[in-house]
């Protein structure tokens, strides 16, 4: 069935002006407004252009790889003993991570709006590399806006970048002392409304709509493939997905193409010190409306931690806080501890290397699988490999690992 | 258009009449403190600041550039919040009733205290709001609009130089107050505006309003309000350029009566040359 032939579908997007229900909108700058029409027209032309669609498939398949196994985790499912768990493997992607299905779409399209220069914001990096990659082969010259503290802990993606000819500006606060993720978002807001010629590649379910709505579009591939892989493998729709939000892109690509089988239970996993859906309240900034982690006059963001640099941001995508308002998605967190435990257990029993952040969706899977009886299916999204995190891994287990 | 007869429209038609410009200063609510900050806006009142911004800080100021940014971050650290800007608006007003009272800023701040609520708080105290993410297509605006309006305050639109023509046309259709013209294409304090195109946005935007066009972004030294006493504005904004110069003589000396005498004879020399 389509969309439009289920009535009351979640699948249907935000409407006109943007809204997920009271979530989402257009909250820009009017230096900005005229770009976000113009990106929302191209988009909805885009995606209606077969030839448009044929080549993102085209590069989805040749540049990335897709699409990559949903493996079942056989010695994980023994060790946890419960529910069957399966891996959808976006860890396996060209670069590692699932953003590059985003930045490949969104270098297409401003390859099709005819745009000579990118701009992206970046958090671990990896949306940094991916759209400085897709920018090498389209041809795109590419400017990422990191945080100061990202830059030093994901040195290795900062280089990786600059081999692929990207330019990397460093972000701070005010203050001129510290940087992460949503320093990096203010910042690449205000390089684009002071270059609005240029195109902005969002890498993640943010910003100001068509944002999230391009970003979601670009993910789908990921759940789409889910539910084929799955069909074949068990001839049946799993039980749950759990999947890793920072902002929201991997999780929202996972579930998307299930949000009207009611029957499969959706999972999102915060950050126990960026968990935005889980402590947050409703507020506005850096174009969208979402739940956040905010003061209590709504002046500044608190600050957020995380073992996982790409999911320490104080917000979430707009329809994770509508998908969480109607109760459709559980969203929970796992601490730091728990993430780690979890990286180490995959790496352990499959011998696959998980970043950090989906380390968080795996801390949950495993609690819930328990649980869970054995004729269950859990599938979760490992949205990136940890080669990024070995150093920091390195730092954490000291002696443990052995001269 | 909707014809508000407030403080701010009076305070245009006689310029008017006078054949003069209005001056309209902007500083942060809170910077260096909240003490002096209200020191100074009173000194910009007594240098005869036709309008003044009171800038309620935000943290993640999309607009604004390194200065604001930072008077922005400072202030939030030294305790601003936004019931204390409320309470410095209204010690200004009870301070000087003849100034224009303007409070800019994002619309977080106004959603988190509640729309009606502000409205009704800030009633007979200012004139205007500048909010500047809050653009039409969103459901707030309507919402602070109308709210501003049974309170006789205006809720300003800002157009730019990407704006086109047929959106300064539905901007301005129920707009009130004036019409803040922002004059480079980016965030505030850091391009310069040249003369030539802001003349030429003005006049694009008079074709389809009689409202007063003020000109922002971009105006930053004695030099270039010069330049502006023969542009087609019916004002100007300086903003950075101020916070800039507290900035700098806050460093040097603590004594919030200094301070403020230095930001009024700043803005008494803009507004001599603004108007000579």
């Amino acid at each position: 069935m389509t969309t439009e032939e289920i009535k009351n579908s979640l699948r249907s997007g935000p409407n006109e002006k943007g809204y997920y229900g009271d979530f989402g909108g257009r909250y820009a700058p009017e230096i900005l407004m005229p770009n976000l029409i113009e990106l929302e027209e191209a988009f909805d032309a885009a995606i209606n252009d077969k030839k448009f669609i044929d080549e993102f498939e085209y590069y989805l398949k040749e540049y990335v790889g897709r699409p990559n196994p949903l493996y079942y985790a056989e010695q994980l499912t023994k060790k946890i003993g419960g529910a069957k768990i399966y891996l959808k493997s976006d860890h396996l992607n060209h670069l590692g991570a699932h953003k590059i299905n985003n930045s490949l779409f969104q270098i297409l399209l401003a390859k099709y709006m005819g745009k000579t220069k990118i701009y992206c914001e970046t958090g671990a990096g990896a949306h940094l590399i991916a759209t400085a990659a897709c920018g090498a082969r389209f041809n795109l010259p590419v400017i990422g806006y990191m945080g100061k503290d990202d830059i030093f802990l994901q040195s290795t993606n900062v280089l990786k970048a600059k081999l692929f000819g990207a330019e990397v500006v460093e972000c701070v606060d005010g203050t001129g002392e510290k940087g992460v993720l949503k320093d990096a978002c203010t910042s690449v807001l205000k390089a684009w409304s002071s270059d609005p010629e240029a195109f902005y590649c969002c890498g993640s379910a943010i910003g100001p709509h068509p944002f999230p709505k391009i970003v979601q579009f670009a993910q789908s591939i990921i759940g789409k493939e889910i539910k084929k892989q799955i069909l074949e493998k068990e001839n049946r729709l799993p039980d749950a997905i759990v999947a890793c939000i920072g902002g929201g892109s991997n999780l929202i690509g996972s579930i998307h193409e299930f949000l009207d089988d009611h029957e499969v239970a959706l999972y999102g996993v915060e950050a126990e010190h960026s968990s935005a859906l889980t402590n947050g309240s409703v507020g506005i900034m850096q174009g969208f409306k979402s739940f956040m982690l905010q003061s209590d006059d709504g002046s500044a963001t608190l600050d957020t931690k995380s073992l996982a640099s790409g999911i320490n941001f104080y917000s979430c995508g707009p329809e994770h806080s509508y998908l969480k308002s109607i109760g459709r998605v559980n969203y929970t967190y796992a601490t730091d501890e728990e993430a780690f435990d979890a990286f180490q257990l995959l790496c352990k029993s499959e011998g696959i290397l998980p970043a950090f952040e989906p380390s968080f969706a795996i801390a949950q899977a495993i609690k819930l699988a328990k649980d869970m009886s054995k004729d269950k299916i859990v599938v979760i999204n490992i949205c990136g490999r940890g080669d990024k995190d070995i150093d920091t891994a390195e730092r954490m287990l000291g002696d443990k690992l052995g001269k | 258009m909707i014809n508000l007869e407030n403080r701010i429209s009076n305070i245009f038609k006689n310029l008017k009449l006078e054949n003069k410009k209005a001056f309209i200063s902007f500083t942060t609510a809170g910077f260096p403190n909240e003490d002096t900050s209200l020191e100074i806006m009173k000194s910009i009142a007594d240098s005869g600041a036709h309008i003044h911004e009171i800038s309620f800080p935000h943290a993640e100021a999309q607009a604004d550039g390194p200065i604001i940014q930072l008077a922005n971050i400072e202030s939030i650290k030294n305790g601003i919040n936004f019931d204390k800007v409320i309470g410095i608006a209204k010690e200004m007003r009870a301070y000087n009733q003849e100034i224009g009272l303007v409070m800019m800023g994002y619309l977080n701040n106004i959603f988190i205290y509640g729309i009606e609520k502000f409205a009704k708080e800030v009633s007979g105290i200012i004139d205007a709001v500048i909010c500047v993410d809050l653009p039409a297509d969103v459901v707030e605006e309507a919402q602070l609009k109308k709210a501003l309006k049974n309170e006789n305050i205006a809720l300003i639109k800002l157009i730019t130089p990407t704006t086109s023509d047929e959106r300064i046309k539905t901007l301005v259709e129920d707009a009130e107050g004036f019409i803040y013209s922002v004059n480079v294409a980016g965030i505030t304090g850091v391009k310069s505006a040249e003369i030539d195109k802001v003349n030429s946005q003005i006049l694009r935007i008079k074709k389809y309003t009689d409202l007063p066009v003020v000109s922002g972004f971009g105006i930053k030294t004695v030099e270039d309000v010069k330049n502006f006493s023969q542009s087609n504005a019916d004002g100007v904004v300086i903003g950075s350029a101020i916070v800039e110069k507290i900035q700098e003589v806050s460093k040097k000396d603590t004594d919030k009566k200094n301070i403020a005498k230095f930001v009024e004879d700043f803005c008494s020399e803009l507004i001599e040359n603004l108007n000579s």
